[in-house]
């Protein structure tokens, strides 16, 4: 993997978390379209559901 | 715009109902449906996790094989006193032989105000939201608009049992955070040495809590005053237990002058309420028979369940 790759892939993660308006030369059609930024959102929800909110006294576990 | 919307929304619904189906069968969940389809039992005992691994229904009944007695361990671990409250309540809707309610406690729990927030009604206390939310929303003391958000969030299962994820991310961090460490002690509610933590600071910051209690004229917490006169108007007496804890415990804590004012103190707020008082706590008093600073062994159980059998219906 030479610089050009992680300096693409850092340019899609950029579009993808919205922090770029336009995805890299190259990249997938898919990233562009609706319906995979509705999943991307869904992932995120799902992502934060599961890691967000545990406090530090996570003591008692059999639920 | 309104594409990704409508996916992101339908993704999460489609969570929300895997989420509800991996919890169908919850430890909360597991103890209702006991509660429901049981009948027939004379004594059930009410708790949090002290009581479900303390107290063994069945070598309660052998020792009183002859009086025709029928156990129910409806102990709940992680749970507070309006969960008791729930579970007793149900109890006595859908069984008319219980004839005894034996509710075991530790420390502060029977003087200390239900004070919550939303977000600490996860895990077993997530139960409120669908076992009886009129009693949690009438019993826990919640800021209005915690009050609002129980309401509504009661109807996402990914908030309601998001202890399911969170329980099992917790196990894999514990796992990764073990790799190339030196074992440490688990038993099935967690690390043994965590549950320090839910012992006071400090014999000087427990001795604190007891005059709290007692100089600020305490009464026993409204679900506690409620759980004995629903089971009295049911015609059930009430033994509320003083549970064993290690001689450890015994001795940094419950030895202090301070503790024998406020048990005496507690007593007779108990017995004022009708309801007759056990004080228990030293009656295990080999460490071997407790598995973490709290809880019982299996062999601490029946040797617990047998003394509290006699005591309860003596000959």
């Amino acid at each position: 993997m030479n610089v050009e790759t992680l300096i693409w892939i850092k340019q899609l993660i950029d579009y993808i978390a919205g922090a770029a308006d336009e995805p890299p030369a190259g990249a997938p059609s898919f990233v562009a379209s609706a319906v995979f930024v509705g999943i991307w959102w869904a992932a995120l929800l799902v992502m934060i559901t599961i890691f967000s909110g545990q406090t530090s006294k996570f003591i008692y576990i059999d639920f | 715009m309104i594409v990704s919307l409508s996916v992101a929304t339908a993704l999460f619904v489609a969570f929300n109902i895997c989420v509800a189906w991996m919890a169908r069968n919850s430890v909360p969940r597991q103890l209702l449906r006991q509660i429901d389809r049981t009948r027939g039992v004379t004594d059930i005992a009410i708790g949090n996790s002290l009581m479900f691994s303390g107290f063994d229904a069945d070598a309660y009944d052998q020792e009183l094989a002859a009086d025709h007695v029928v156990a129910m361990n409806a102990g709940l671990g992680a749970s507070s006193v309006v969960e008791h409250l729930e579970i007793l309540s149900r109890a006595l809707e859908r069984d008319d032989s219980i004839r005894v309610a034996i509710y075991g406690f530790f420390d502060f729990q029977l003087t200390d105000p239900p004070v919550t927030t939303v977000s600490d009604l996860f895990g077993n206390r997530a139960m409120s939201y669908y076992a009886a939310l009129a009693i949690a929303l009438q019993f826990y003391e919640l800021p209005l608009r915690d009050r609002i958000a129980v309401r509504v969030l009661s109807h996402v299962p990914v908030w309601v049992d998001r202890s399911m994820l969170w329980a099992k991310v917790e196990k894999l961090r514990r796992a990764m955070g073990q790799v190339g460490m030196p074992a440490v002690e688990t038993n099935q509610f967690g690390r043994a040495s965590d549950f320090t933590l839910l012992e006071a600071s400090s014999p000087e910051e427990f001795e604190k809590e007891c005059r709290l209690a007692i100089d600020g004229r305490r009464g026993l917490s409204r679900p506690i005053v409620q759980l004995i006169a629903d089971a009295r108007a049911h015609g059930a007496r009430v033994v509320i237990v003083e549970m064993p804890l290690p001689p450890k415990h015994q001795q940094e804590f419950y030895s202090l002058p301070a503790w024998q004012e406020y048990r005496k103190y507690v007593a007779d707020r108990v017995r004022d309420s009708g309801a007759d008082y056990v004080q228990a706590s030293d009656w295990i008093t080999n460490p071997s028979e407790f598995s973490d600073p709290l809880h019982m062994t299996a062999a601490g159980a029946t040797e617990f369940s047998r003394r509290l059998a006699t005591t309860i219906h003596p000959r």
